[in-house]
């Protein structure tokens, strides 16, 4: 039976929807510690003294250490293994070692019987700051008035330029130009559970056993490995239950390195489980880019040059320094034909938290820059917003069309399929623009392209091993949380192997399994691991026939394997299938198992389209999303329901960077806004009922057809949101160019305006 | 986020729960604990005692009487909602206690809880504003009654003495025939409110406003009377009449720039928000003339 295609609900909902989850704050061992970090209240200070005499006479304090307790650990953390390393990481240590240089940032680690006591006793720990200058704000921060590395002499960490054609000379040939500047702010990742991370240690095999909230458990391993001065064979990283991570948990932490070094140095079990104030002052973070944008068009809007000059906050460690700038260079002429295009990022260390990868990664930030100047330049040539995307899509008599720029992959981006005009017109179709009820509010629609960049990075190993019930166990480096690999994984083999998905075992994120694995991150996992398992199954089956051939007596040729049986050719009674063949094969038989890497070498780019349309009150600026129309080229949809949640899921993601979420901070680096009650995200009565219309085309960069399709509701959401605002704002003549877009904001541009 | 070490005692009688309040240590009142949980989490409530009064019998109770609506110091925002006395005596309350956070929270938050961390964004210290409510005191030395414009002093500052409790709120009876209506604007449903108004007016026996209580949350470090707008309304006898005495609401408020809105920002919401509930309260209350 085909099982690929089958909108088939996930193996562990039941288990995780009644509360029988197994998350790393779930682990109990017995004789366990726990952990709370003293962090630093200053965004930039040297640290001068501490003083840990009060909290460590408290009870239940197991110890307190500091970086001199830590010594030859206390070095800076390596990334594991770099996905892409034009520039080295500028990485933390695991404890701060003298300076710190953002609020949050771990200077002592308490050890306690739970985690109470242990944040007591931190509360409890001094220390001791010389403050220094800081600079939190990127503009600030390029003028290199404050430094964050004094010894290099400047806070522009590298710059990144993306040319095609002419470039931006081309500009001078359009008959309008566009100019606008564009702010996406500093945004916060936050999975459903923070991070957290349980280490044991065995003095007897003398090996460190990991449990991590991770996206990637060798990431991590090879992480440890390095910190900690250890083969990598002597640690076990495992993956339980994860809450998300759209990004931000796929790297080594400085509470992973402490909470192993501890793990060794105690010989006790010990569990760091952060907490939503750590997320927001401690894990990595999103967006905060500034774009001075032009856009140039001839007298019919054919896009004749786009041109763009930005700056990133990367904060001030570097884990993956150029990925996200990078991207959004190379994502900026998303689905159009674009002659002539350049542009020139500056990566801008700041006093803050680590800018990195956030689901979308550079994408969102393109796209909103992109899509709000081809807004703009509509409205200057005097044409729909629809329309000018129409004269400036890429056509399928355009295809294979390359723009002209070099990729993540290290190939030039190349549209090979789809048909972009078409999943246009789907959305513009699709999207009511009926009667409006009157009452009094306006009304506004946006509809935007984007371009979902996925895979294309490395490779992923599917190995396969037949169990003695029958049961096909299968092992992957990739790490789900939340996606439901297990489901799909399981679909994608029982499929090739034709057997029932429950005959299909999945082990995922155990790096005893397979000897390495990249992880789940870019929107590769599916693409990767899928065509790995595909890629695993002819091997394994070759392997199962010669058993088959063993047990009939048989020459191997002579077994041909048809609609899940084995048979022997000319022989029309002689069937088995693998259950079969598992339970008859003699005890002392060799394993049955076998493997395959597949190596990713081409990106896969899903074209996709967003309409909305939005009621906005004119007198309090009150906005709501009265329709919501999503086509995105998923490619071959393994699992249409979970595919569909995915787009959903990335959608409302990029609607709470759209509409709520900003972490500020004040001059001195100070984050203002660090709970729930003062930085908000999407909540469920506030979003749309999502339609979702389907256009796909499969991929044709790699053998199975895959594409990802985790973040392009992210990419496009923001870019959407901004120009239905705009529309239903047309009377007050309202320009959006940041986001969040906030009724607040709107009064700040309106206050004076005329009303309607 | 886990508290820091306190004792914590659940006493079963009011008498044993004011004497341990009275006994100099640096005691908090743990009543619903929708906000004095969170804030404990963060560290930024560490008193030395908690003192549980969720035991306390007594304390739950919907009163109607002459006087007003009583309310003692446990009822949850829950039972604000469900209750027909309340509904019938006090709509305004009813109306209020909707916009109340989520479900959940509403199921554990009491009205002394609120009345007492006297938020500026709360619902039910604004009701009791517009409402001129009172707030009965107890201590262990005794028993007071103060005005809710008296008792709300400043940013999360009450005029209830370390070593005293809410006991209760009445909420005295418009006379009618009245109408009531609560307008607020928050970013996402069950948030503080960026802006709240609520407004009651009674008629006479002309059909003209013959009294008006109108207050306005988010806008000051406490809840305020409009009392600018409650003196114009006097007399009015006009929809158009009663939304443009909206108008004279800046004069009753001094919000300050946040993270959230600017003063302005928040000024113009009061304005909007206040034209639209007096409008809906005049519609109520004409229909309540009609009915007669």
């Amino acid at each position: 039976m085909d099982q690929i295609g089958r909108s088939v609900r996930r193996e562990e909902d039941r288990r995780l929807t009644t509360g029988r989850g197994r998350y790393v704050s779930d682990i109990v061992e017995g004789n366990m510690v726990q952990l709370a970090f003293v962090r630093s209240s200053r965004a930039h200070a040297r640290i001068t003294g501490l003083d840990f005499t009060k909290a460590q006479s408290m009870p239940g304090v197991v110890g307190i250490f500091g970086p001199k307790d830590m010594g030859e650990a206390i070095k800076p953390l390596s990334f594991g293994p770099p996905p892409e390393s034009a520039m080295e990481p500028t990485m933390p240590c695991p404890l701060a070692d003298g300076v710190v240089r953002h609020v949050g940032e771990p200077v002592a680690v308490v050890v306690a019987d739970n985690r109470y006591i242990a944040e007591a006793a931190a509360d409890a720990c001094e220390v001791e700051y010389e403050t220094l200058p800081a600079v939190a704000d990127v503009q600030e921060a390029r003028k290199n008035q404050v430094l964050v590395y004094p010894e290099r002499g400047t806070n522009v960490a590298a710059v990144v330029t993306r040319k095609t054609g002419d470039g931006e000379a081309a500009l001078k040939r359009a008959a309008h130009i566009v100019q606008e500047t564009f702010t996406i702010p500093r945004v916060v990742g936050h999975p459903m559970e923070p991070r957290a991370v349980v280490a044991s240690f065995d003095p007897v095999t003398g090996r460190l056993t990991v449990e991590a909230a991770t996206q990637g458990a060798h990431t991590v391993k090879m992480g440890l490995a390095a910190v900690l001065d250890l083969a990598p064979e002597k640690i076990r990283v495992v993956v339980p239950d994860v809450g998300g991570g759209f990004g931000v948990k796929n790297r080594i932490y400085s509470e992973d390195a402490v909470a192993a070094w501890l793990a060794i140095r105690l010989g006790r079990p010990v569990k760091w489980a952060g907490d939503r104030l750590e997320e927001f002052l401690a894990t990595n973070q999103g967006r905060d880019q500034v774009h001075t944008a032009s856009l140039g068009v001839d007298e019919e809007g054919r896009i004749v040059a786009l041109a763009d000059h930005f700056l990133q906050n990367v904060g001030a460690y570097t884990p993956e320094p150029l990925i996200v700038p990078a991207q959004t260079a190379t994502c900026l002429p998303g689905p159009y034909r674009l002659p002539n295009f350049e542009a020139t990022v500056e990566v801008v260390f700041t006093h803050t938290p680590a800018c990195a990868p956030y689901r979308g990664a550079g994408q969102p930030e393109a796209t909103f820059v992109m899509e709000r100047l081809l807004d703009r330049a509509a409205d200057a040539v005097g044409i729909g917003r629809d329309e000018i995307r129409r004269r400036n899509l890429v056509r399928p008599e355009d295809m294979p069309y390359e723009n002209g720029i070099i990729g993540r992959d290290r190939q030039p981006v190349t549209f090979r399929e789809g048909d972009f005009p078409g999943t246009l017109e789907t959305v513009v179709e699709a999207l009511r623009v009926g009667t409006s009820p009157d009452d009094g509010k306006l009304r506004g629609t946006g509809i935007i392209d984007f371009m979902e960049v996925s895979g294309g990075v490395l490779f992923e190993i599917c190995r396969l091993e037949l169990g003695r019930d029958g049961v096909v166990s299968l092992f992957t480096g990739t790490s789900s949380q939340g996606q439901g690999h297990r489901t799909s994984w399981a679909q994608i083999a029982a499929d090739r192997l034709q057997v029932p998905m429950d005959q299909v075992r999945v082990v995922e994120a155990d790096t005893d399994t397979v000897p390495m694995g990249l992880g789940t991150f870019a929107s590769r996992s599916t693409i990767t691991a899928g065509n790995a398992i595909v890629q695993a199954v002819a091997p394994f089956l070759d392997k199962c026939r010669e058993e088959v051939a063993a047990l009939w007596e048989a020459s191997p040729e002579d077994v041909l394997w048809e609609d899940g049986f084995f048979r022997l050719a000319g022989v029309a009674d002689r069937a088995m299938d693998l259950r079969t063949l598992a339970v008859s094969r003699p005890l002392d038989a060799p394993l049955v198992e076998a493997s395959a890497q597949f190596m990713d070498a081409n990106t896969s780019f899903g074209m996709g389209c967003h309409g909305v349309r939005v009621a906005v009150d004119p007198e309090t600026f009150q906005i709501s999303i009265e329709d919501y129309v999503i086509c995105h080229d998923a490619g071959v949809r393994v699992n249409p329901l979970l595919a569909e949640g995915q787009v959903f899921g990335g959608t409302v993601q990029g609607l709470g960077t759209a509409w709520y979420e900003a972490l500020r901070f004040d001059a001195q680096g100070q984050p203002l806004n660090t709970s729930f009650m003062d930085y908000l995200v999407p909540g469920s009565a506030e979003m749309p009922d999502f339609r979702l219309v389907k256009r796909d085309f499969p991929s044709s960069s790699n053998p199975e057809g895959l594409k990802g399709l985790g973040e392009g509701g992210t990419t496009a959401a923001g870019a959407a949101f901004a120009s239905a605002v705009e529309d239903a704002l047309r009377p007050f003549g309202v320009k959006i160019t940041s986001l969040p877009v906030t009724p607040a904001s709107i009064f700040a541009q309106v206050k004076g305006g005329v009303r309607p | 986020m886990k508290p820091l070490p306190f004792r914590y005692m659940k006493p079963q009688t009011l008498d044993e729960a004011l004497e341990a309040l009275g006994s100099g240590e640096d005691a908090k009142v743990l009543a619903g604990g929708q906000s004095l949980v969170p804030l404990l989490n963060m560290h930024l409530a560490r008193p030395a005692l908690l003192i549980d009064v969720n035991a306390l019998e007594g304390l739950s109770t919907i009163e109607p009487s002459d006087a007003g609506l009583r309310l003692g110091t446990l009822v949850r925002h829950q039972t604000l909602l469900t209750s027909s006395e309340v509904r019938r005596a006090v709509p305004l309350l009813a109306e209020a206690a909707a916009l109340i956070g989520h479900e959940a929270i509403r199921a554990r938050g009491t009205v002394g809880g609120s009345i007492a961390h006297a938020d500026p964004a709360a619902e039910l210290p604004m009701v009791a504003i517009a409402k001129r409510a009172t707030i009965g005191i107890r201590s262990a030395s005794g028993s007071r009654r103060v005005p809710a414009e008296e008792f709300f002093i400043g940013y999360l500052m009450t005029s209830l003495g370390p070593d005293e409790i809410v006991e209760d709120v009445l909420f005295p009876m418009a006379p009618s025939p009245s109408g009531s209506a609560v307008e607020e604007f928050s970013e996402r449903h069950g948030d503080f409110a960026l802006v709240a108004v609520a407004a009651e007016l009674s008629l006479g026996e002309d059909g003209r406003v013959a009294r008006a209580g109108v207050a306005v949350a988010g806008a000051g470090p406490a809840p305020a009377a409009a009392r600018e707008v409650e003196a114009a309304l006097i007399g009015q006898a006009s929809p158009e009449g009663v939304r443009a005495t909206a108008k004279a609401v800046a004069a009753d408020i001094a919000p300050e720039d946040d993270l959230h809105a600017s003063a302005s920002y928040r000024k113009h919401l009061a304005e909007i928000l206040a034209a639209r509930a007096l409008e809906r309260a005049w519609q109520r209350a004409k229909a309540a003339s009609e009915a007669r």
